[in-house]
């Protein structure tokens, strides 16, 4: 997967487990909320490791810091124009 | 604590600059209904708290509205990049600009500078959670008003998430709300003891 | 899940003087990207604007 698809996919699975959890701090006892949450963060947790491994550290004082240099001050950042994917290529516009 | 994660919550990349949209979308990062409001007014009234989970939803949703605010300042930044003077006049921009620059700086639309007047954090806790309720409306109907100043497709797109997860958060402080409720109508039991303060309510 | 709704139609009013938002109940989740676009997971809080 190249560096927008592996992004696209981990922004994806990151929401879904944030509208999870805010649902599951109100219905602490959903099993079948439980069960899919779980599902999205296994599932994030290894693109996260993989685009870490390909395209540098997604945190400042957690992520391994896999060459030479400290690459966590790399360029671009998220709020550059060049960091982010379209989220365009519509499936279905509504 | 907090912890930054180097993405954003949703991307934001926006090909055309406008400055005079950049004036009215600032208002949702230091307007009176803006996010880094929002963040504060949960943060600040998750210690005065009294069930677990709205502890955590005014802790999470709080949490959320920091990624918001990013997102607003994010595309006033990139509404606001590579311009010149003729451009900055003609958009109205012009007075923001002997202020901050191309900066991104908390202020609302009308430029008055961010304040704590806008939110409350009474120490009740039903009474805040109302005031979040309003504060979730509030913010969707600034996202209402600012989608009808746009066409552009890259700009309405994060409006819209932004303007969704307003609605879906008051979904969720009104279920705390019934938590809370219930709490002090001591309905229910529940696990955490009732601290000595609350009692004979 | 045949017959799930997503919320109770008759909410149990206790007292005067409050404000009731119906609790949600899962029933579907959204495809996963869809969710994102539509900024939630949860069809039945979807709201289209415009």
């Amino acid at each position: 997967m190249d560096r927008d698809s592996i992004l696209k996919r981990l922004t994806v699975l990151d929401f879904l487990a944030v509208d999870l959890q805010l649902y599951l701090d109100s219905h602490p006892d959903c099993k079948e909320g439980i069960k899919k949450y779980n599902e999205v963060v296994n599932e994030a947790d290894g693109l996260r490791e993989q685009y870490e491994n390909l395209y540098g550290p997604l945190f400042s004082y957690r992520s391994y810091s896999k060459k030479d240099q400290f690459n966590w001050t790399d360029d671009p950042w998220p709020w550059e124009m060049c960091f982010n994917f379209d989220i365009a290529e519509k499936e279905a516009e509504n | 604590m907090w912890i930054y994660e180097k993405k954003q919550e949703f991307p934001v990349k926006i090909k055309t600059q406008n400055p005079a949209l950049a004036k009215l979308i600032i208002t949702q990062y230091g307007g009176p209904d803006g996010e880094l409001g929002a963040s504060l007014r949960y943060l600040s009234q998750r210690y005065s708290a009294v069930t677990p989970q709205s502890k955590a939803i005014l802790n999470d949703i709080g949490t959320e509205e920091l990624a918001h605010l990013e997102m607003i300042g994010t595309m006033c930044h990139q509404l606001s990049r590579d311009l010149d003077p003729d451009e900055i006049k003609k958009a109205g921009f012009d007075s923001y600009f002997v202020d901050h620059g191309c900066g991104v700086y908390p202020a609302s639309a009308a430029g008055v500078p961010f304040t704590a007047a806008y939110f409350q954090s009474k120490g009740d806790p039903l009474t805040d959670l109302y005031e979040n309720l309003a504060a979730e409306q509030k913010a969707r109907s600034t996202y209402e008003y600012l989608m009808k100043m746009t066409d552009d497709p890259d700009v309405l797109e994060p409006l819209r998430f932004l303007r969704e997860r307003e609605i879906v958060h008051f979904q969720r402080f009104g279920e705390a709300l019934e938590g809370v409720r219930e709490y002090l109508d001591q309905k229910r039991q529940f696990v955490m003891p009732m601290p000595e303060s609350m009692k004979d309510k | 899940m045949a017959d799930c709704t997503p919320f109770d139609k008759t909410i149990t009013v206790t007292k005067l003087a409050q404000a009731y938002v119906p609790i949600q109940k899962l029933c579907t989740l959204m495809e996963p990207t869809q969710a994102l676009l539509a900024g939630t997971v949860f069809p039945e809080l979807v709201d289209i604007y415009k």
